[in-house]
């Protein structure tokens, strides 16, 4: 493991990529390796959980779900909560922070990051039966959820914490109960996650929301201004959204109603894990110069919309594809700096 | 639960104002330009209106509540890449807009103008 991870930091590098991050390479999946880091949870493989967070895509599309993605159509079977939750990962996370720590000294690099799941996505498949209280439940997921990300800021890397189902409930949630419906979800779940976060620096945290990486048509993703709102009130110092694919693309115009709040940094997706063809750098640059325009180009940290395999076994490209699109990353950045700070 | 009324023709910026004052509580009613937002006036206490919107515009519209007697409190918006709003902004003040904000906006911004705005009802 140690080995890989510095051979796919020395491979980002390679890319052009400033700040990079162990590849993931010591979890299973972005969201669901979490469980297996806390006690609490059971396996239930006769349960079938509606993966409502695809919204009303499942009924709109329902021919296509059955056809080019099953799991949307049926579900697949979960977890459920039994008994009290308590972080119990700390070896499994101690070995992925030394494994990035010594990848990023070999390599002589300063800063890293390490990902680590929200309360909001944390079990997006799981039955609470043990707390029978929501606010309880999700507290003591984010109580456990605050030891792994104080182990990897304490260590001096940057953290990330994903939250896809944050803005992935949005349709569901709506649809069924209306926006307050959703807002009381999603209030809950950022209390939750500034309690977790409480004490730690915002310039040592960023905070990913997107709109799921399943390549499914996305109509009923929440559009961002939605979402927005409420982002901005996690305490993080930067956040990562999607702003490459041609279901999000056009949302940099929220960032002519909304101001970035001071001291904040905006990390949009400029290459897409949505597509095969690799973005033009031309095309990246015009992005990133477009948001350094709106939010000032002291506050934008070029990024992509997603991760490019965020399961064990499952790739949204092919690796081949996902190093250009790397590089074509690194190579607008360069053009768009050139631009900027000239 | 204070009743806003928020006018603007472009929906983003509908959208990301209820979903905020929502959030802080406040119960929100939206349209999208100054002649459908004319006969949703009664019972509301606020206005944040848009001001460069087809139909009737929103210095219109603050001349409107002003000619027909309404004590609402208004807070008009205007800039987000549209020419010439700092004028336009001017022109709301002068017709007696309790506050102006020009886009892009602080979030904190406009929740700490609408909180004023409510506050100043009872001055």
């Amino acid at each position: 493991m140690r080995d890989e991870t510095a051979a796919v930091v020395r491979r980002q590098l390679q890319a052009g990529i400033d700040i990079v991050n162990d590849g993931e390479f010591g979890k299973s999946s972005w969201a669901n390796y979490v469980l297996d880091r806390m006690t609490g949870f059971e396996f239930r493989p006769d349960s079938i959980y509606p993966p409502v967070w695809l919204g009303r895509d499942r009924e709109r599309f329902a021919e296509f779900m059955a056809a080019e993605f099953p799991r949307g159509a049926t579900g697949l079977p979960g977890h459920a909560c039994v008994g009290p939750i308590a972080y119990q990962g700390h070896d499994a996370i101690r070995r992925n922070i030394a494994d990035l720590k010594a990848a990023l000294s070999a390599a002589g690099v300063e800063e890293g990051f390490l990902t680590a799941v929200a309360p909001a996505s944390t079990g997006y498949d799981a039955s609470d039966e043990f707390y029978e209280d929501e606010r309880a439940y999700v507290f003591a997921i984010a109580d456990a959820l605050r030891e792994e990300y104080l182990e990897i800021v304490n260590a001096g890397l940057v953290l990330q914490v994903d939250d896809a189902v944050l803005a992935n409930m949005y349709d569901h949630l709506v649809s069924t109960g209306g926006d307050a419906h959703y807002r009381r979800w999603v209030g809950l779940r950022i209390e939750a996650l500034n309690h977790a976060l409480r004490g730690i620096p915002e310039d040592r945290v960023r905070y990913h929301i997107c709109f799921g990486s399943w390549h499914v048509p996305h109509v009923a993703d929440a559009p961002l201004e939605a979402i927005v709102p409420l982002m901005l009130q996690v305490n993080a110092g930067a956040y990562s959204i999607e702003a490459a694919n041609v279901r999000h693309e056009h949302e940099w115009r929220v960032w002519q109603t909304i101001k970035l709040p001071p001291g904040r940094i905006l990390i949009p997706g400029v290459v897409t894990h949505h597509t095969t063809t690799v973005e033009h750098p031309q095309v990246v640059a015009d992005r990133l110069l477009r948001f350094a325009g709106l939010v000032g180009k002291e506050n934008v940290i070029a990024g992509t919309d997603c991760g490019f395999a965020q399961i064990e076994g499952l790739q949204r490209v092919h690796p081949q594809v996902m190093w250009a699109k790397f590089e074509a990353l690194a190579e607008g950045a360069r053009i768009a700096s050139k631009a900027l700070w000239r | 639960m204070p009743r806003i009324l928020v006018i603007d023709d472009d929906t983003t910026v509908r959208t990301t104002v209820r979903v905020l004052l929502e959030h802080a509580g406040y119960e929100i009613i939206e349209a999208g330009d100054g002649k459908d937002a004319s006969r949703l006036l009664g019972g509301v206490d606020l206005v944040i209106t848009d001001l460069l919107m087809p139909e009737v515009d929103g210095v219109d519209l603050i001349a409107l509540i002003r000619r027909e007697g309404h004590k609402v409190p208004v807070i008009a918006m205007s800039g987000g890449g549209k020419v010439d709003s700092k004028s336009y902004l001017e022109v709301a003040r002068a017709l007696g807009a309790f506050a102006t904000i020009a886009k892009p906006f602080e979030l904190d911004h406009l929740l700490a103008t609408v909180r004023d705005a409510l506050a100043s009802r009872g001055a």
